[in-house]
């Protein structure tokens, strides 16, 4: 039970940091311009972050086979 | 036409009780991990939290309030626009915490106050520079607050995998709990109210008692500070109990990073001016640092109803105030 669950739950995770870097790409227009640079890195920040977070599981993964 | 100084009393002191309830609902945010882990009694906890909710405004500048006091223009600016953005944003609290929605209290201040200002004059009634500003905060303020979540949490568990002691370890982050709750109370106090003190100058411009453009006379300063202090003081121990580990179980470590990663977004939005959501804030720097952990570690339906509130809140307390405004054009 342990295994399976726990992958499925690091998939989850790098794609949701994916969607929530599209979210703030999406608003950077709506932004002043001053704060757009706030979106942008905090898009590029979640998608670090998602990277990780996959290869993160693609270890874990390895490590259970 | 000259407004009567009783009206306007009344409705700062509407602004003050506002102020005062959000310092009561919010305080269990600052200070909840620290009463979980048995740092301090609720009693000591709640009264570190109003001190440095009070002390903000020595710190920071009152960006957040000149913001507010822009959301509607100065033409449809009047008490009774002010009135009812206060009771939309009130009622919609109310509401929201009768059906368990974690919603802003910032953001229905921010909704009501436009949708009375759009119910007296229309769309252009509205600042679109000011909501230019805040809207794309509703979502950055949270994420960056996981960011910074995450970041910490991952950088301290991997400083601290290296000591033997666990115990030391969990012991230095008991005692730095109190820092990081201090410097969340401070963003708390600094970004939530500096809105209240935006919404009592509004009044004053819109009374003719101040002229625009200025920054807020020391009395307002004071007692909005005061107002969320009282609130903290008076409502915190008894929400604590029941808020502790909503939304995920912290430990100390945990509960130092996300409060840390939640008061450097609150500073960065104080210092930029920028009203945000303390209570969607540190839901972000609490999924954050759990998330770092396991995913299944947060409780996703708590921040699923947060999604809603950021949907919800805007629209639905300026639908609200602007029923009210209608009422009272009808009445006066």
């Amino acid at each position: 039970m342990p295994k399976t669950s726990r992958t499925r739950d690091i998939d989850r995770r790098g794609s949701f940091f994916l969607c929530a870097a599209l979210l703030c790409l999406l608003l950077v227009p709506t932004a002043l311009p001053k704060f757009r640079w706030v979106g942008e890195v905090l898009a590029v920040a979640q998608v670090l972050l998602a990277l990780l977070s996959f290869a993160d599981h693609a270890a874990r993964r390895h490590r259970n086979t | 036409m000259n407004t009567p100084t009783t009206l306007i009393v009344g409705v700062v002191v509407l602004a003050l009780a506002f102020d005062f309830a959000n310092g009561f609902h919010d305080a269990a945010n600052s200070i909840a991990t620290i009463v979980a882990t048995r740092v301090l009694t609720p009693f000591k906890a709640v009264l570190w939290a109003a001190s440095f909710n009070f002390i903000a405004f020595v710190i920071f500048e009152e960006k957040v309030a000149d913001e507010i006091a822009k959301v509607i223009s100065k033409d449809v600016a009047s008490i009774g626009v002010v009135f009812a953005g206060l009771v939309g944003a009130i009622f919609w609290n109310v509401l929201t915490a009768w059906l368990g929605l974690p919603s802003s209290s910032s953001h229905a201040l921010v909704g009501g106050l436009a949708g009375a200002a759009v119910a007296k004059g229309g769309w252009s009634s509205v600042k679109g520079e000011t909501l230019r500003k805040i809207f794309p905060f509703i979502v950055y303020s949270p994420v960056l607050g996981l960011t910074l979540g995450f970041l910490l949490i991952v950088g301290v568990m991997w400083i601290v995998h290296r000591f033997t002691k666990p115990k030391k370890v969990f012991k230095t982050f008991r005692g730095l709990q109190l820092v990081s709750a201090a410097a969340f109370s401070l963003g708390h106090g600094a970004n939530d109210a500096q809105k209240t003190m935006g919404v009592i100058v509004a009044l004053l411009v819109a009374t003719g008692r101040r002229n625009e453009g200025l920054h807020p006379p020391l009395w307002v300063v004071l007692s909005c500070h005061a107002a969320i202090g009282l609130g903290t003081m008076f409502g915190g121990w008894k929400i604590v109990r029941t808020m502790g580990n909503k939304l995920t179980k912290l430990d100390p470590m945990q509960g130092v990073c996300a409060e840390t990663a939640a008061a450097a977004t609150l500073f960065f939005a104080s210092h930029q001016g920028i009203p945000v959501s303390t209570t969607h804030t540190i839901t972000g720097a609490i999924v954050g640092v759990g998330s770092a952990r396991r995913f299944s570690a947060v409780r996703w339906g708590v921040a699923r109803k947060v999604l809603w509130a950021w949907v919800l809140t805007i629209p639905g307390a300026a639908g609200v105030a602007a029923l009210c405004y209608g009422l009272v054009a009808l009445l006066s």
